[in-house]
């Protein structure tokens, strides 16, 4: 057994690491390292993650996808999943999207994967941060949009649980059911949080 | 939009090479000396913490075949830190229900360290990392394996396989056909294959591998004694209580 003496990465993140002040996770390398996979060095940096018109239409079922189109997309997809879980809850609602079409998406679904790696580009050093002067307590958020994708009309919910100001829990996931009110969606999302937090 | 799609599927397959596949790769790597060093130490650990014994070969017994994994390890900035070689199991020669009925991989869950450095963030603790050089998990087998064995001959850089045979006889001790693992003919046959393709790659000569190739075989006759005296001298207490455990 051999000491590595202070952290500075640790599962594929880097740790900025002030003793006593804070703790700042970020996977810039990793997405420098898949930007250089995917061609997009040179790309230019969008604001948006994702365009509202694609992800408020139904799935055409007359554009199918070829067969390399597809795979390169959910390549790309799987790339994207890890820093959505680590260290960048902003785009788990963006990479969760098109992953619902993993198997099959329309051509329409595949132009929801590069605006997030062009948002990542204009992004790259972002993290999470664990400060020691923030407040001791459990805080968490949780929302729900209402049948917000049109393809099956489900609702998807979402929360956050933050502890010194860094998101040590969050989801972002649709429901199994249809709700038939807003109310009820956030219902729901507030009863995948309890769950989380029991 | 498709045109970038495609462009990425070229991309996929031009993987680096830094990281070679096989052992076969690694001989013929540019840092093959390195590689070499990391397959010592493994070697040398597993040697160390008597992971296997050599046994005869079970009848009726899958030979669940191996093969070495290279990793390369980086430091944040992508800078090489360290050449690792490990020693992997072909699991998937196993055969689901009949080899093993459930699986389990360990996943890490990010609240889990994020808690923790929350803690560490709050009362002010350093964060050190450290390596464990062979960690095993701690386990009751169920049943036995066989495994084949890769010798590796570091002097020459040549290599020959060897099957030697790995059996943990936990499961088969309390069953009546206790047969002691006796020199077969098979087995001897399999030397004398081994044998010739150590002469063969060596065009024959090399005094040390013919000492190697002694030692080990000597190894392979003592093995087989401490096994002969093991399973006739220990009839009763710890082996048997294991055995009822084990069918239970």
């Amino acid at each position: 057994m051999t000491n590595l003496g202070e952290v500075s990465h640790y599962l594929g993140m880097e740790m900025d690491v002030e003793v006593g002040k804070q703790i700042f996770l970020r996977k810039t390398v990793y997405l420098k390292k898949i930007r250089e996979r995917f061609q997009m060095t040179d790309c230019k940096p969008v604001s948006d993650l994702m365009n509202p018109s694609v992800a408020n239409s139904p799935l055409p079922s007359d554009q199918q996808a070829d067969w390399a189109t597809i795979k390169c997309y959910q390549s790309a997809i799987v790339f994207l999943i890890w820093p959505a879980v680590h260290t960048r809850p902003s785009i788990s609602y963006s990479v969760g999207v098109p992953n619902q079409y993993f198997a099959n998406p329309g051509l329409i679904y595949c132009n929801l994967v590069t605006p997030i790696s062009r948002y990542l580009a204009g992004t790259l050093e972002l993290g999470i941060t664990f400060r020691s002067d923030a407040t001791d307590e459990l805080v968490a958020y949780t929302d729900s949009d209402w049948a917000g994708l049109k393809d099956g009309q489900k609702s998807t919910g979402r929360y956050a649980f933050l502890l010194c100001w860094g998101p040590v829990s969050h989801q972002s996931k649709q429901n199994a059911t249809v709700a038939l009110s807003s109310i009820e969606a956030e219902y729901m999302a507030t009863t995948e949080a309890e769950k989380e937090a029991l | 939009m498709v045109q970038t799609l495609r462009m990425l599927e070229s991309n996929v397959d031009n993987k680096r090479y830094d990281e070679p596949n096989s052992l076969n790769q690694a001989i013929h790597h540019t840092d093959w000396f390195r590689w070499k060093d990391a397959i010592k130490v493994e070697y040398d650990s597993l040697i160390e913490k008597k992971t296997w014994e050599l046994t005869s070969m079970p009848e009726n017994q899958q030979v669940i075949t191996g093969r070495w994994c290279f990793k390369l390890k980086k430091d944040r900035n992508g800078q090489i830190l360290k050449y690792k070689a490990r020693w992997v199991a072909h699991g998937l020669k196993q055969e689901e229900r009949v080899d093993f009925v459930e699986t389990f991989a360990a996943v890490v869950k990010p609240m889990l360290y994020k808690c923790s450095f929350r803690v560490s963030v709050k009362c002010g603790y350093k964060i050190r990392q450290m390596d464990v050089l062979t960690a095993f998990l701690y386990g009751f087998r169920m049943k036995s394996y066989t495994l084949s064995n890769l010798i590796f001959l570091s002097s020459t850089q040549s290599l020959f396989v060897v099957y030697a045979w790995l059996y943990m006889g936990w499961s088969k001790l309390h069953s009546s056909d206790i047969r002691p693992p006796l020199i077969s003919l098979k087995n001897w046959a399999w030397s004398a294959l081994s044998l010739t393709i150590v002469f063969l790659s060596q065009k024959i000569g090399s005094f040390a591998l013919l000492y190697m190739w002694m030692t080990y075989f000597c190894l392979l006759l003592t093995n087989h004694a401490s096994q002969i005296s093991r399973t006739n001298s220990a009839p009763d207490s710890k082996w048997q209580t294991w055995g009822k455990y084990l069918t239970t």
